[in-house]
């Protein structure tokens, strides 16, 4: 990524060349882009130093892949799919069952979602993006405002497709995301406030419903129908953590000990005792946030969530300054789902959230992950630099009159 | 999570909530009013143009709806990041000594060191129990599913299958340790089992420290055993003990009473260790500190002696056809400190078979009815009709009440009617003794004198209630003696409130005359301990009740003296005159020089005080042997007390024992001059 930065003097013949070639880029949200994705290298170093399940190299490698995908995206013209909802639908949901197919769909930790191409690689984490894409042309259709409860109803039943089919491998965890991102959409996309509040409450009472029927379907019935116990296990520790904390408790209760024997100055880095003695599972993946809390205390989480916070907040900036309601959505889509994800996967490790396997975007060990966020990053860079061109296309074209009329000057 | 974490996280969302409120209220007003104005738009949203271009910019008041929604979705993430850092900050600085502590015993991991249990040596030094090093066998429990190595086993140990597969089972020591399977095994059954690792799989070969009883059963209710600690006795450890599963605790005797000065304190290591339990190098020790050695007030030359002397004499009994006579107990005690110099039960056991854990069927088998209860301390727990050996007692209340003095005489003919003639009583002797004084009485033990020692208290019952079972009490009966051994039961000294208890509202729960005078015999609902009779004989002999032990002086591992014998006063203090106790116990010498017992010391150079007793066990069983004395006469050092279940008569079954104890105790020869003749006298 040492690239990127470079790119702020113009002077070198390179960085006119990369100008021409992909157009503007925002450079605050890159650098912290960059930022994060150096502290989550450090992070994983240290975390994978003694151990012999995971290896630095790959991680490093899938930084390669991922800034290989993230320049291809960045070029790609996504304006046209903002039609394409019916072959975005058709190819997420492809995607999704595709585990289901025989002899390339693969299965573990009781959940099919994976799939053996030469590589193994889970389909739905792709779907995430194409979800993005498919929610963000669904809504961009209505340019800002949905009041019509018909066709609210319609998005969240497109939205509930993506979501159904991957709970029929089924991997909970990816289906909040889908639902996060849809709600995200939706939510900035304008639908109506009280359609909202009135599809929240039908989603709390959908769920008390599940909660207290399911013990009572599984008697009839003979075996699990709607929650897995292992799926119920992980709410129940996380509403009480001193239940049975050799099972399921205990990686919340190694996780926790991590994080608060970290401190205000943590360990050191290469110093965890909790994940490089073991004690801790998952440490570089799921877990990866312990470790830093571990290593360098409560100085360490402040960075990142900082990190995180100026992300968010230059993200923002772009999802105002942009011109295209279809590529805003995409970058709401984007934020939502790196939001969830890290409220998610930090609120597991604290103990203020369920456990799921949800990794944390741009430090996570895990190539296919890091791939996935670094196209996001493309996607956004892709939709500024286009915006760019076209606001100052239009400038040109329609004068300092139209130019006083626009609502708000592009930043530069 | 702390309540203050709660409160900040729980006031973070709230404020919030209240804030995304509050913008969202004023966004949807804005929209409103604009809505009912701009009916194009409605329209337009509506039935969005199918192919709208996306360049086409949005109307400016939806443009304003994203940029609020926008900016709403930034706060939420702002409160999201806002509650994970004070989550964070909460656990690392409010919460952080208490995790740190917790990621600290992770990675540590303490073994005990086991400190060496002290020894237990008689008042002369010499090693009654001391530890040895044993080569164990020791496999899994489900070894037992495992019928090819059990076979193995059985072949290379010499054990048969059945016996091994019930160690296996055997969940003694711990659901979750190891089993033992074979103690004291053979050097070359170890080798061969070393050697041939993947024959044995699960199977360990172990050098474990046990207890050795030096002299097999000598002492075996004195010194106890030891046993693997229960859960029970786990749970209910003294706060500041530091007992784990699978330690060695004493369970009976002197290993129980004296546990805390035997057990010395663990040591511990400590090593650094991942979650797989690998240990990664030694963070730090702490020496154990080994346990004291204690010194029993019992001399193993006179605890051998009372135990052959309790064993011949049971063996006497049953040959002279009191075919019952197997259980037992002799005490002898050193009167001037209360010191138990000798203690001795029978049937026995032995304490080695407790090492390593005891099988269950010998556990059954040695609490089995046919088996006499071995493991029971009779000396302390056995509770029987005094007898004759009461009137001792009975005579001194008789004389403290002024009810009787040295000169009283009572006329004995064999049969008295002294609470009328519907309820005759009989002496023991048919033919009648004449006229007896206090003395004559006790030497002959005459009953119809005691008889009337009965109806004179009876006489005085309204005047002083229970005046007799008050004074008997005195002197600790019915009461334990609070010797430092436990399994001490207190007998009983009947009373009409006792009796009511007993059998209700009956005819049987009333209290009668007749109740009165088996009591002053030492018979009917009386009940006493071998114990008691010996403390309260040393007693009758220096004037002062003490309170008998075993533990005679703790010894550091140096062989220091840190803690020495103590002579502690018994919680009763009977009341009599120097005068009054001087007759009794002339009487008691008058049983030996010229009365009951007096062939069983013909030609002992020891100046003897005794009596003997023959309880009646009820029914046509045979009766209980009891005979109590003490000597020197002028400067008495000794009281022993000598109980034959069923053993016939007191004097020529119970006597020749006691006369061996303290033929042993004095110093001087054993030998009984001459046979002593069963007389039928009590």
């Amino acid at each position: 990524m040492s690239v990127v930065p470079q790119m702020e003097r113009p002077v070198s013949n390179t960085s006119r060349w990369f100008r021409r070639f992909f157009g503007k880029m925002n450079v605050p949200f890159m650098s912290v882009f960059s930022l994060l994705v150096i502290f989550g290298l450090i992070i994983v170093w240290a975390a994978t130093l003694e151990s012999e399940e995971y290896s630095f190299a790959r991680q490093l490698a899938g930084v390669g892949a991922g800034i290989v995908v993230l320049l291809i995206l960045w070029k790609v013209d996504y304006s046209v799919l903002s039609q394409a909802v019916v072959p975005l639908l058709i190819i997420d949901v492809v995607l999704i069952l595709s585990p289901h197919l025989p002899g390339i769909g693969y299965t573990s930790h009781g959940a099919t979602s994976w799939v053996n191409l030469g590589i193994r690689f889970q389909p739905g984490e792709l779907a995430k993006i194409v979800t993005i894409l498919l929610m963000a042309a669904v809504v961009s259709r209505y340019q800002g405002r949905i009041d019509d409860p018909k066709e609210f109803f319609r998005c969240v039943i497109i939205l509930l497709i993506p979501f159904v089919c991957v709970m029929t491998q089924p991997d909970l965890g990816t289906g909040l995301v889908y639902l996060v991102i849809g709600a995200a959409i939706l939510f900035v996309g304008g639908a109506n406030r009280r359609l909202i509040l009135i599809s929240t409450a039908i989603l709390v009472g959908l769920i008390a419903l599940v909660f207290i029927t399911d013990p009572i379907l599984d008697n009839i019935v003979g075996h699990d129908v709607f929650l897995k116990d292992y799926q119920k296990n992980r709410i129940l520790v996380f509403l009480d953590d001193s239940i049975d904390p050799t099972g399921v408790g205990y990686n919340l209760k190694q996780a926790k000990i991590a994080i608060g024997s970290g401190g205000v100055l943590g360990k050191g880095l290469g110093n965890a005792t909790q994940s490089s003695l073991g004690f801790l599972p998952e440490a570089p993946t799921d877990f990866v946030f312990c470790t830093v809390a571990e290593q360098l205390g409560l100085i360490g989480v402040l960075i990142l969530l900082g990190l995180y916070g100026a992300l968010f907040y230059n993200a923002i900036k772009m999802i105002n300054s942009v011109e295209s309601f279809f590529g805003k959505m995409i970058m709401v889509g984007i934020c939502g789902m790196w939001l969830f994800q890290v409220l998610e996967n930090i609120g597991m490790c604290c103990g203020l959230m369920p456990i799921t396997g949800i990794p944390l975007p741009f430090i996570s060990y895990g190539s296919s992950f890091m791939i996935i966020n670094f196209a996001c990053v493309g996607l956004m860079c892709s939709i500024w630099s286009r915006d760019r061109k076209q606001q100052s296309k239009s400038a040109e074209l329609k004068g300092k009159e139209k130019l006083r009329s626009m609502p708000r000057l592009p930043q530069v | 999570m702390t309540t203050t974490t709660l409160v900040i996280i729980i006031a973070a969302v709230a404020v919030a909530i209240a804030v995304v409120a509050i913008v969202m209220v004023r966004r949807s007003k804005g929209p409103l009013k604009v809505d009912r104005v701009l009916d194009k738009n409605v329209d337009q949203i509506k039935n969005p143009p199918k192919h709208q271009k996306e360049k086409v910019s949005a109307d400016d008041t939806n443009r304003s709806i994203t940029k609020g929604r926008t900016n709403i979705f930034g706060g939420i993430a702002v409160v999201i990041l806002g509650v994970l850092a004070v989550r964070a900050w909460s656990m690392q600085v409010l919460e952080g000594s208490k995790y740190s502590s917790e990621a600290e015993s992770n990675m540590t991991s303490n073994v005990s060191i086991q400190a060496r249990r002290g020894r237990l040596l008689d008042r002369k030094g010499r090693e009654l129990v001391t530890n040895r090093a044993s080569r164990t066998v020791v496999g899994k429990a489900d070894l037992a599913n495992e019928p090819k190595v059990v076979r193995r086993l059985s072949l290379v140990l010499g054990i048969p299958d059945r016996a091994i597969r019930a160690r296996l089972m055997d969940t003694n020591a711990g659901t979750q340790s190891d089993r033992t399977i074979a103690s004291d095994v053979s050097m070359r059954a170890i080798s061969f089992i070393k050697e041939n690792p993947t024959v044995f799989p699960g199977v360990s070969v172990e050098t474990k420290t046990t207890r050795s009883y030096t002299y097999g059963t000598v002492g075996a209710h004195v010194l106890g055993y030891t046993g693997v600690i229960s859960q029970e006795e786990l749970q209910n450890q003294a706060q500041g003990s530091n007992y784990e599963s699978g330690d060695v605790v004493g369970k009976a005797g002197a290993e129980a009473a004296f546990e805390n000065l035997l057990q010395g304190t663990k040591g511990t290591k400590s090593y650094k260790v991942d979650s797989q339990g690998n240990v990664l190098g030694v963070v730090g020790e702490i020496d154990p500190d080994d346990g004291n050695d204690v010194e029993l007030t019992i001399d193993l030359d006179v605890q051998q002696a009372a135990e052959t002397a309790l064993a011949d004499a049971l063996a006497t009994s049953r040959r002279s056809g009191h075919t019952e006579a197997n259980c037992g107990a002799i005490v002898a005690i050193d009167v001037k400190t209360g010191g138990i110099v000798a203690m001795a039960s029978a049937p026995s056991f032995n304490p080695n078979d407790f090492v390593g854990g005891i099988s269950a069927e010998m556990w059954d088998s040695m609490n089995s009815d046919d088996s006499g209860y071995p493991m029971t301390n009779r000396a302390i727990s056995g509770q029987y009709p005094a007898a004759s050996t009461y009137k001792a007692f009975t005579g001194l209340a008789g004389l403290s009440y002024g009810l009787i003095d040295a000169n009283t005489s009572y006329a004995c003919g064999g049969t008295w009617t002294g609470f009328g003639s519907d309820y005759p009583k009989k002496c023991w002797n048919l033919n009648g003794h004449g006229y007896e004084n206090i003395y004559r009485a006790i030497a002959d033990s005459c009953d119809i004198y005691f008889y009337d020692v009965a109806k004179d208290f009876y006489n005085t019952d309204d005047a002083h209630p229970d005046a007799l079972q008050n004074y008997l009490r005195s002197w600790g009966f019915g009461s334990n003696t609070g010797i430092d051994i436990s399994g001490e039961l207190p007998g009983r000294v009947p009373d009409a409130a006792w009796k009511k208890e007993r059998y209700g509202d009956t005819q049987d729960g009333i209290w009668v005359p007749g109740d009165l005078a088996n009591m002053v015999i030492g018979q009917g609902d009386v009940l006493v301990s071998p114990i008691q009779m010996a403390v309260g004989y040393a007693g009758l002999a220096t004037g002062k009740l003490l309170k008998p032990h075993v533990l005679y002086q703790v010894l550091n591992s140096n062989g220091q003296v840190v803690i020495p014998e103590t002579v502690t006063n018994s919680d009763f203090a009977p009341e009599f005159t120097e005068q009054n106790i001087q007759i009794i116990r002339d009487a008691l010498r008058l049983v030996v020089t010229n009365g009951g017992a007096t062939s069983v010391f013909s030609g002992f150079p020891v100046a003897v005080a005794a009596k003997s007793g023959t309880g009646e066990a009820g029914g046509n069983r045979d009766d209980y042997a009891w005979f109590c004395a003490y000597a020197p006469f002028d400067d008495p050092q000794y009281a022993v007390s000598c109980v034959l279940e069923r053993g016939g008569g007191g004097t020529s079954m119970a006597g020749p024992p006691v006369r061996k104890v303290l033929a042993q105790l004095m110093g001087v020869s054993g030998d009984t001059a001459t046979s002593v003749a069963d007389t039928g006298d009590r």
